[in-house]
């Protein structure tokens, strides 16, 4: 479910024999993506699209919820993941907002022939390598596995509360989105925008106190 | 209590007794009308027929503010942006195609004229095949017929001047279910063919139609002077280089026949005539209309300079600027002519003042700033993302009674102008010319638009040849008919788009310093691009696939 049908890229044109060699989308220049022409008819047109494996909705889903308790001490922890799963994000940009640093700082240019990100254009949109050509350089695998809630509490002997009529108190602190495990290193990967633009879920750390009386 | 049970039994038996009705699935549905309900009722058919001068939204970034009507008209990136006219500065899909990237999978948005063309003509082709059917008088009925016609010959010309060789499909009305693997279904005509069945629907439409608008015949429905401007349109284009099929002969009397229904005049204020909500103007033969219920989109904030909170859409190329003359009838590159490239604004014709805002333009009480550093309309000025590359913002038809900010509740009136007088003097001069030269008549119809009262340009002297001529007239086609969905067929039948489409986008830095200014051309659009093959569009592949393959692409593509 929602597979993308993108053109292939194989790599960046880096050198005039490079542009020789392969058939190129109208408009390439070098620093541009290199895509494969699957039918060999010499030319990229939009019969050159492969279906794509995965899509953005995952194959896997998983959660692991954990809980412990010793003595006076409380601890419980969710993970959470997806795996088997794809997202093409082609951050708009250009003119009209920012790069990813990691694109900026590897972009292809005539001073950095080995970037490994193609060149920049006005506007990504308008890109040979962007978006008048969609394809698989912007498909990231997006499978994550986060720490999403944990949370450890102390409870206060209750001997020593009973005199002054307080029945529990508990001291307590707790994280939403403490670490993430990801290849993607631009973007949240929960995230199901293809041009990059969402509120990205934000870490928050909470301390506090219970009391019963 | 007996009673109670009777009526309980006789409640479940009428129940069982009535519930299977067999048609209970065809409902009559309550949000729109079925076929019969617009033939059955003569004014629901008749506003059928008036509806199909509207379209459908076919693709992003289109019918921004209201339907499509012909052509591409009021949207957010005009139509000029394709051409050396303008850029849309946030590109909306226009730089594919300035820069030679068109192909059938990436149409940009010249991809949805064909198949809104060919939904219109089939509901066209159901109009005219049901008219019969409806209870009108047989006067009336022959209006509606006149009208369909000439809807459906604009139709093939949207298509033939986009795509060239068209698939004519005469009165048929496609149905779904239909077989479709005939091959001749999808057959391209020639070019002349194609003009030829166009024309000959005109005929009869201008034959069939009211001469004027009236209380029964509202401005926006065709009329005779409609039909024959439409006509005279085609076979200007069948007589140019690019299309071949027609003779100038025919194309200058047909403009001929528009100019002696001695209906139609110059406005007075060129700037005016494009701002009218009514549009009551005798230069205006056929045009789109717009009212407070019914808007476009708000051209002042989308076209306007940054400094005054516009988002400087389409901005004017310094290709275009630099084809004014000065108003002593000199084109800049003359040596006496006097222009001066460091004070290049001054004492130009003045229709540059009502189509283009640079640097010094006095607009809305003050002065459009686009130089560096600190102009208001430059990058360093408010919201610098909306800035024009090109150093000029659009003039023409910017209504200065719209505001600027928050104008959704009242801009958007302005006309859109399908066909106005001076076209026609410009085909006639055109076509004459190129028919016998450059007689007398050639040089009052160019010299009739140039002495226009709010323009007053000098005549063109006398004593030139059929090339000199044509030159001018070309310019002059350029100058009057700027931004009016011309230029972009023009280059192209002349066949000069080879020349003209691959001379980079330039625009003008200005930078200043103390008192002075220094002006440099820069290129506002990188790779600007065209080829043989962008002559005509590419069908969109969808089309072609849709036809099984059997619908021939244009070559090159």
């Amino acid at each position: 479910m929602n597979t993308y049908l993108l053109y292939q890229n194989i790599g960046i044109f880096r050198t005039q024999e490079d542009l020789n060699n392969y058939p190129q989308a109208p408009g390439t220049r070098l620093g541009d993506l290199i895509y494969r022409d699957v039918n060999e008819d010499g030319a990229i047109t939009a019969d050159d699209r492969v279906r794509t494996e995965l899509g953005n909705i995952p194959q896997i889903m998983y959660g692991v919820n954990l809980g412990a308790t010793y003595k006076s001490f409380d601890l419980s922890v969710l993970f959470q993941g997806q795996g088997r799963v794809s997202q093409y994000v082609l951050p708009d940009v250009g003119t009209s907002g920012n790069f990813f640093s990691s694109w900026a700082d590897n972009r292809w240019s005539p001073s950095n022939p080995a970037g490994s990100y193609p060149r920049v254009e006005t506007r990504s949109g308008s890109a040979v390598s962007g978006g008048l050509y969609q394809n698989d350089f912007w498909l990231y695998n997006t499978a994550f596995l986060r720490l999403k809630n944990a949370e450890i509490g102390y409870s206060l002997p209750s001997g020593l509360l009973s005199k002054i009529k307080i029945e529990n108190v508990r001291l307590y602190a707790n994280g939403f989105n403490l670490l993430t495990f990801t290849k993607v290193k631009d973007f949240d990967p929960e995230t199901s925008s293809s041009n990059a633009q969402f509120y990205p879920q934000q870490r928050i750390i909470n301390l506090g106190v219970n009391v019963k009386f | 209590m007996k009673s109670k049970i009777f009526i309980a039994c006789a409640i479940g038996l009428a129940s069982i007794f009535t519930s299977c009705k067999e048609d209970f699935l065809d409902v009559t549905p309550t949000d729109r009308l079925t076929d019969a309900a617009v033939i059955g009722d003569s004014v629901l058919f008749e506003a059928y027929v008036i509806n199909r001068y509207l379209g459908v939204r076919q693709a992003d970034k289109e019918a921004d503010g209201n339907m499509p009507g012909f052509g591409r008209g009021w949207e957010y990136a005009l139509w000029g942006s394709l051409t050396d006219e303008s850029i849309y500065r946030s590109d909306d899909q226009t730089w594919l195609i300035q820069r030679g990237q068109l192909s059938p999978e990436n149409t940009g948005i010249a991809g949805s004229i064909w198949g809104r063309s060919y939904r219109s003509i089939r509901e066209v082709n159901y109009a005219l095949a049901h008219i019969d059917e409806v209870n009108m008088s047989q006067s009336h009925k022959n209006l509606l017929m006149a009208e369909l016609k000439f809807i459906r010959a604009f139709r093939y010309h949207d298509l033939i001047r986009n795509y060239g060789r068209v698939v004519l499909i005469g009165d048929r009305v496609a149905e779904l279910g239909e077989d479709f693997t005939d091959p001749a279904l999808f057959e391209r005509s020639s070019i002349e063919e194609s003009i030829n069945y166009a024309v000959q629907q005109l005929n009869e439409a201008a034959q069939g139609l009211p001469l004027e608008h009236s209380r029964t015949w509202e401005k926006g429905r065709a009329t005779t002077g409609a039909a024959l401007a439409l006509k005279s349109r085609l076979l200007l284009y069948a007589a140019s280089p690019l299309y071949n099929a027609g003779t100038w002969k025919a194309a200058a009397d047909a403009a001929k026949d528009v100019m002696d229904l001695n209906m139609y005049s110059l406005h007075p204020d060129y700037a005016e005539l494009f701002i009218a909500e009514e549009g009551n103007s005798d230069e205006i033969i056929f045009a789109r209309y717009y009212n407070l219920n019914s808007r476009h989109t708000a051209l002042e904030i989308a076209n306007g300079p940054n400094g005054y909170d516009g988002w400087g859409g389409n901005t004017p190329l310094q290709n275009l600027v630099d084809v004014y003359m000065l108003n002593n009838g000199k084109t800049i590159d003359a040596p006496t002519s006097g222009y001066d490239p460091q004070n290049p604004y001054v004492n130009r014709d003045p229709r540059f003042y009502a189509t283009i805002l640079y640097n010094g333009a006095e607009y809305r009480g003050s002065p459009v700033e686009t130089f560096v550093p600190g102009g208001k309309d430059s990058k360093d000025g408010p919201s610098s993302w909306n800035t024009s590359q090109t150093g000029y913002y659009l003039h023409k038809f910017m209504d200065d009674t719209n505001p600027i900010q928050n104008p959704w509740n009242v801009a958007g009136r302005q006309p859109w102008i399908y066909f106005r007088y001076a076209e026609i003097l410009l085909i006639y001069a055109e076509a004459q010319n190129e028919a016998v030269g450059p007689d007398a008549s050639v040089y009052e119809a160019v010299n009739t638009i140039r002495s226009r009262p709010g323009v007053n340009m000098p005549a063109l002297p006398a004593g030139l040849s059929q090339a000199e001529m044509r030159a001018l007239i070309r310019r002059e086609r350029q100058v009057e008919l700027a931004f009016e969905e011309h230029r972009f067929y023009d280059v192209r039948r002349w066949k000069i788009a080879d020349i003209t489409e691959n001379v980079p986008a330039y625009g003008m830095e200005l930078i200043k310093n103390g008192d002075t200014f220094t002006y440099t051309p820069k290129v506002a659009l990188e790779g600007r691009h065209f080829e043989e093959k962008h002559y005509w569009l590419p069908i969109p592949r969808s089309e072609i696939q849709a036809s099984g393959g059997k619908l021939e692409q244009n070559p090159g593509y």
